[in-house]
């Protein structure tokens, strides 16, 4: 009998190793042989006269769940490593409130690609800051959009109950109640599930002209898909960046036809094609698939490194001045240790997709970065740094260009509109 | 021999159960096994039925050892227990509680036939095959009890206390009945508390006491033997 | 297990502190109820008949799937005396059978240039249907050979502890094969989402989709295929004898363990076709689809009386109309479906611990 359930084990255990391998995981703790820019062993080994050394950047990919306990607990583990420099996270607007004290005490800078809550930035944090444009702009943009362009003057809105998703669809009400029109149903769903006939059933009844919806493109494309059924035929959905994506087309086919989103997707590019073609080569998956914010977490991560590069002093004889004058010290790498980049969201659960989509965008932009070269030991003055990433200007992303607010507020480009035309997201007209 | 036990250790974790008993069965035998509660008398049933594994000993039937064989299987052998309590299944029909005791039988007319059979030699079955289990008087199932077992064609029928609980004029009729299986051709390992109907029955008897066999002789002679009337036919057994 | 208890009947139950807080509690709820029903539908009266049949249609689509899986949680209960955790991921791994199926279909394409899956529609989706319930018959299987069956003589919290341990390796075992973004079903033709029959009500169509009625019925079909099963075949007889009393049953030739391996075969099968029901008619599975269902599945088998199959069908039915309809009912948000549902579990094990059909939970039992 034991020998039996030793086989049990066994092959379950094989079946995991087998799909552990190829799978589109991130695993940051493991080499990339294909990065070209991994510090070099024979730093030791090489002659006297060029000792240089390679300071490689590394991203240290973590799973908060989304939740804001989850997030504190990656945040303290992160900011225990003497070599963790900047958080480009956290994933989720709760989440990433939950972990900025933490980040606050230690001197990290942060920069998230995703989350949206305007009460982040109004907090007064000197290290949060975000590249994902905020939720009063997106939400004053679809209010008036549906309200002057598309003319509807009755307005459902829906929210998926998380900060996001309910703090966006809040805005978009009392934007357009402001404007005039009438917002005849407030409705939240519970995330996760595929059968939303009921509420919809609920929203139909008050006859609206557009439903709003403030949330994330699963849950999106569920409702998209059932509206008719409900008798919500002929109502227009509006969507959020959330709701962007090539998922949302795929999962809504024919029912998308002519739903909104506001997004700051870029039009296409050749670093943007770059960036898809070295994504989809690697994940065997495109980007925009798993979650709509691959190109933002793309341009998080590079616009970090940047700051990064831009602070460091690489010096062979002790530690240089900026150190002691920084009010948190410097991050000391010495040589053979890596800079480590951190990327918090949830990579298991039911929005694993989020989390590892943009973790995969960024371990592609940390790959590629050309390390720091010198001779000596790499300090990055951390206050300096957080410093640099606040005041940071005119950094050109795939996604748009990031330029920093006092408050932290770095997405300089807004929110562009699309519709669906022809099943394929297409820039509307304003 | 039919059923030879021979040297059976039985422990419940670390309580020795059963230290080392032996004894036997001849084909076409009622043997009593009497003693008081907690003797070991159920568990040496249950380890004949394969309920139980010995660390000791072996169960011979036919010459073939039991101890390593699975409960369902030594079913299909011809051995069938009326447990102790009954435990007949409550929350099924009477029809359906005979069903399942020719769980090992796939012959469908027979299993009618053998139904038919229980029904003519219990009429009250018969007056409530459609009722539950469970809703039927204790006598009434000590009679499913036996009629389950019947169903299985038994070739040796181990009986666990099937007087307990009844009413005087019912342990009569049970022990009628059991007379009239042996007459029919099968043989009866008998465990009862009730010493002086068991003895009365069969045709030899086993006494045991904390796990072990203490006596044994043909039953007439221990209906006469002075210490089994002091321990288990005189004062306060009924 | 409880064989001669229900007979013995107190006459007159003492009146004791807890009975009467229970009563003053049950008459709050209920005058809560009226209370909100009245100004649900008389005050406000903001929904017409057509808003409550389609509430009612969603409830009872859903409802079926939770029967089907709330049978599989009842009859392990019932055999083994333990809640298995895992029993919503044996759905999830049914729902990705059909998914596969449909999507190996797909991609064959005829001479006519349609593909097998909109060519032949029953067929593609009787496939599926027993891809689904052949990968969920399997898992409920090796779940119990591998993770339950060693521990048949423990204590049953350690079996429980297993359970939630099987479900989360189940979990990320899934998302490791398959990956954690969710999958599209790609139904027939025949079987579009959305599309169905239309029904004018008030002057306001309403849809009986054709994906939402196929679900619906076969989940009556199955439940009564279970049902005779149980109730008419040698393999029903030998489960319900197993669950009253393994010895006895081992006593009357029946191989138990192999009785509890067909138990949750059957299982298996049951939530394999919950769970392609589920991807044909949301259309959406990944690694987390069976988690919110198993939980509502055993929420579904709770009301019903744990251990009662007709209980779990109720029970499923009754949870699927309740989430669908009360929150409209009770004129509350409708992210609040959940807590109505567990809310509704409570009061049940609060004022009828057995559930609607089921006999009492005995402490022995538990």
């Amino acid at each position: 009998m034991t020998k039996k359930y030793a086989f049990y084990v066994l092959l379950i255990v094989a079946v995991m190793l087998a799909a552990c391998g190829p799978a589109a995981t991130p695993a940051p703790e493991e080499p990339m042989p294909e990065a070209p820019t991994q510090a070099p062993p024979e730093a030791t080994e090489a002659p006297a006269m060029e000792e240089k050394a390679s300071f490689a950047f590394e991203l240290v990919a973590e799973d908060d769940g989304a939740s804001p306990e989850g997030a504190a607990a990656v945040a303290n583990k992160l900011v225990a490593d003497p070599t963790f420099v900047a958080m480009g996270g956290h994933a989720f607007s709760g989440a990433t409130a939950a972990a900025i004290p933490i980040y606050e005490a230690a001197g990290i800078p942060m920069l998230s690609p995703s989350a949206t809550n305007p009460d982040l930035t109004k907090s007064g944090s000197a290290v949060f800051n975000r590249n994902a444009f905020t939720d009063v702009e997106q939400a004053k943009a679809a209010a008036e959009f549906i309200f002057n362009n598309l003319g509807f003057t009755k307005l459902a809105a829906m929210h998926d109950g998380g900060d996001y998703g309910q703090g966006l669809a809040q805005l978009v009400a009392d934007n357009f109640t402001a404007m005039g029109g009438e917002v005849v149903a407030f409705e939240a769903i519970t995330p996760g599930e595929t059968d939303y006939t009921a509420v919809l059933s609920a929203v139909a009844a008050k006859s609206p002209e557009v439903l709003y919806f403030g949330g994330y493109n699963a849950e999106g494309a569920v409702i998209t898909n059932q509206m008719a059924q409900s008798g919500l035929e002929g109502v227009v959905f509006f969507g959020c960046d959330g709701t962007f994506g090539a998922d949302f087309l795929e999962k809504t086919g024919a029912n998308g036809e002519g739903a909104y989103a506001t997004t700051l997707v870029p039009a296409s590019s050749p670093e943007k094609d770059a960036f898809d073609a070295a994504y989809t080569e690697r994940f065997g998956v495109a980007p925009g698939v798993l979650s709509p914010y691959s190109w933002n977490a793309f341009d998080a991560g590079n616009a970090l490194m940047t700051a990064v590069t831009q602070v460091a002093v690489v010096s062979a004889d002790g530690e240089p001045e900026a150190c002691a004058s920084d009010a948190f010290g410097c991050a000391v790498i010495e040589p053979g240790q890596t800079i480590k980049v951190g990327y918090s969201g949830p990579i298991t659960g039911d929005y694993a997709a989020f989390g590892q989509d943009m973790s995969q965008a960024m371990m592609i932009a940390v790959d590629a970065f050309p390390p720091i070269e010198g001779e000596g030991t790499l300090y990055i003055p951390r206050g300096a740094l957080v410093t640099a990433v606040r005041t940071m200007s005119d950094f050109q992303g795939i996604a748009g260009t990031i330029t920093c607010q006092e408050n932290g507020e770095c997405n300089a480009s807004g929110p562009v509109l699309y519709v669906i035309q022809d099943g394929v997201w297409t820039p509307a007209a304003r | 021999m039919m059923l030879e036990i021979d040297n059976l250790n039985v422990y419940y974790n670390a309580i020795h159960a059963l230290k080392g008993i032996s004894f036997h069965l001849e084909k076409g035998e009622i043997v009593a096994l009497i003693g008081a509660n907690g003797a070991g008398k159920s568990t040496t049933l249950n380890t004949i039925s394969g309920i139980l594994r010995p660390r000791i000993g072996s169960v011979l039937f036919e010459g073939e050892d039991l101890t390593k064989i699975p409960p369902q299987d030594i079913v299909r052998k011809g051995i069938i227990q009326v447990p102790e309590g009954r435990k007949i299944f409550s929350k099924m029909t009477v029809a359906e509680n005979l069903d399942i005791g020719a769980y090992a039988s796939n012959d469908r007319a027979r299993i009618k036939s053998n139904m038919d059979m229980m029904f003519q030699r219990f009429p009250r079955l018969s007056e409530r095959r459609n009722q539950l289990g469970g809703t039927l008087s204790g006598g009434e199932q000590q009679m499913l009890a036996i009629a389950r077992a019947l169903m299985a064609e038994p070739r040796l029928l181990l009986m666990d206390e099937p007087s307990m609980g009844l009413a005087p004029i019912l342990v009569e009729q049970i022990f009628d009945i059991i007379r009239d299986i042996n007459e029919q051709g099968t043989s009866i390992l008998l465990v009862e508390q009730n010493a002086q109907m068991a003895l009365s029955i069969s045709d030899r008897g086993y006494v045991m006491e904390t796990g072990k066999i203490v006596l044994e002789g043909p039953s007439n002679e221990l209906l006469v033997n002075p210490v089994v009337i002091d321990a288990y036919l005189g004062g306060g057994h009924d | 297990m409880s064989m001669t208890k229900s007979s013995v009947q107190p006459i007159q139950k003492p009146w004791t502190s807890g009975r009467v807080i229970r009563l003053v509690l049950a008459i709050i709820v209920i005058a809560l109820l009226l209370w909100r029903l009245y100004t649900v539908l008389v005050v406000q009266a903001d929904y017409g008949p057509e808003t409550w049949v389609r509430f009612s249609i969603s409830g009872l689509i859903i409802g079926g799937m939770y029967a089907l899986i709330a049978i599989g949680y009842t009859l392990v209960y019932g055999i083994l005396f333990m809640i298995n955790f895992a029993h919503g991921e044996v759905m999830m791994i049914g729902a990705f059978g059909g998914y596969f199926i449909f999507e190996l279909l797909s991609s064959i394409v005829l001479s006519n240039g349609q593909t097998f899956n909109d060519a032949n529609p029953a067929l593609s989706i009787i496939l599926a249907f027993a891809a689904g319930g052949t990968a969920s018959a399997v898992a409920g299987y090796f779940l119990e050979r591998i993770a339950y069956r060693p521990l048949r003589k423990a204590p049953r919290l350690i079996l429980l502890i297993t359970a939630i341990g099987a479900s989360t390796f189940l979990q990320n075992a899934a998302m490791l094969l398959f990956g954690p973004q969710r999958r599209d079903y790609t139904n027939p033709e025949a079987l579009t989402r959305g599309s169905g029959w239309t029904v004018v009500i008030n002057n306001s169509n309403v849809t009986l989709t054709y994906t939402g009625v196929m679900s619906f019925v076969l989940s009556i079909i199955l439940m009564a295929a279970l049902y005779y099963i149980v109730q008419r075949t040698k393999l029903g007889r030998a489960m319900r004898a197993v669950s009253q009393d393994k010895n006895s049953a081992a006593l009357m030739g029946i191989d138990v363990d192999d009785v509890i391996s067909k138990t949750f075969i059957i299982s298996g099968l049951l939530a394999g076709a919950a769970g392609v029901m589920w991807g044909i008619h949301n259309g959406l599975v990944n690694h987390y689809t069976g988690f919110l269902p198993g939980i509502k599945a055993f929420t579904a088998a709770v009301l019903g009386g744990i251990g009662n199959i007709p209980g779990a069908m109720v029970g499923g039915m009754v949870l699927g109309i309740v989430e669908s309809v009360g929150p409209a009912a009770l004129g509350l948000d409708f992210q609040l479906k959940d807590v109505i549902a567990f809310t509704i579990l409570i009061l049940m094990l609060l004022f009828r611990p057995s559930g609607l059909l089921g006999e009492a939970l005995t402490e022995e039992k538990l």
